[in-house]
């Protein structure tokens, strides 16, 4: 998924993994790990890779969350956020399901 | 005498009225007895990743909720809402059931769907597969077997496997999905197969703009495990999806005024209008 990133590509993984780490810990991220962070789908390829076991695709997802500014800390990246996200849903459902059915199931 | 279990349809599969029920049927059809709960008042809180308190609260409710059922098993449709499960709703909250994914239960259970397929099905098809979730559900694996159950259903092998887990999540990304879709329509040209079925709801409303481009025929695997079974639920969302504008006629006045004319235009109806950005060469039907 980095091939969508609009961050400046990287020469040494390594270095964008820092700017990984320096997002969980609260701190600014450099422009390839947060364009990392903001394109991760996790597919979870890394997982298998890492040499260190760490769990990268858990590492990312709690990245994200962090850069969001779900965590606390400044936002780094871009919310997308949807408020219809649950009306749409409740929407759907009325119609298609009975009455009885949205009392009981939703 | 039926196994209670929950079954945890999620939020966005109430897009997919017949995706629910046929899932229903099927459950009781193997011994079940599932009570259906999902929508934002049993959400995960994986959509929350802005908002960790908010996140946070939504486990702990819901994860309250399933307690308070007290069956035994929880079995998950969404694979968001299974890795939230995962990885953090029963980490921070006790839980007092076990999750399964349902297509692990119906694989364990396929010698007792296997005569349930009664109505062949006469289709060439791809699986839509992601490189995600595999690791949890060998669903890659799994949903194709299940579909070579199917009398008349062949599966073709591609190799084709999308980024991700699942589409939605490459909605954002721009590119993502459009490389999604072209690889989709180079897929289905090349193998001259009938259908393209996906594994996941979040995949089959997005791809399902190509069989309104008429591109090729799209199914979630539940949809072609219901028929051969006999199921008889309409896939309204399709329908609605290829009505595009005139899914207003399809729906109806009555149902549009449930949830507000205003919000249905605004909100639901682009939605439905939305087709796939494919290159004019990835036009055209594959057949």
């Amino acid at each position: 998924m980095t091939r969508y990133s609009r961050a400046p590509a990287a020469a040494d993984g390594k270095t964008v993994v820092a700017g990984v780490l320096a997002v969980l810990r609260g701190e600014p991220g450099s422009p390839e790990a947060l364009g990392w962070i903001s394109v991760c789908a996790r597919s979870g390829v890394c997982v298998p890779a890492c040499p260190d076991k760490v769990d990268p695709r858990m590492m990312m997802r709690l990245a994200r969350m962090t850069a969001l500014g779900g965590r606390g800390h400044p936002q780094q990246i871009e919310v997308r956020a949807d408020p219809d996200f649950f009306n749409r849903v409740r929407a759907f459902a009325k119609l298609q399901l009975s009455d009885a059915e949205l009392k009981d199931w939703t | 005498m039926s196994e209670p279990i929950t079954f945890w349809y999620g939020c966005n599969v109430l897009r997919h009225g017949d995706i629910i029920h046929s899932c229903l049927d099927i459950l009781r059809s193997l011994g079940f007895d599932p009570l259906p709960v999902g929508g934002p008042d049993y959400c995960c809180g994986t959509v929350k990743d802005a908002n960790q308190t908010a996140a946070g609260g939504m486990a702990t409710r819901t994860v309250g909720r399933f307690n308070a059922l007290q069956r035994g098993r929880l079995v998950a449709w969404c694979p968001s809402c299974h890795t939230h499960m995962n990885d953090f709703m029963a980490r921070a909250n006790d839980t007092q059931f076990a999750m399964t994914y349902l297509v692990d239960l119906i694989y364990a259970n396929r010698d007792k769907l296997a005569p349930l397929l009664v109505h062949p099905i006469p289709l060439r098809v791809l699986v839509h597969k992601h490189i995600g979730f595999n690791d949890q559900v060998e669903v890659n694996r799994i949903v194709p077997e299940l579909l070579r159950m199917i009398p008349g259903v062949e599966v073709i092998e591609d190799g084709y496997l999308a980024p991700g887990y699942m589409c939605a999540s490459l909605v954002a990304v721009p590119g993502a999905m459009d490389d999604v879709h072209a690889n989709t329509v180079r897929a289905v040209k090349a193998t001259q197969t009938d259908a393209w079925v996906t594994i996941f709801h979040q995949c089959y409303r997005e791809l399902c703009g190509l069989e309104a481009q008429g591109i090729t025929q799209v199914y979630n695997y539940i949809h072609l495990i219901g028929r051969s079974m006999g199921l008889a639920y309409e896939d309204e969302y399709k329908a609605w999806k290829k009505a595009g504008a005139n899914a207003v006629e399809l729906i109806g006045e009555e149902r549009i005024a449930k949830v507000g004319v205003q919000f249905f235009e605004r909100a639901l109806l682009p939605e439905l209008r939305k087709r796939p950005n494919l290159h004019d060469t990835e036009r055209g039907p594959a057949k």
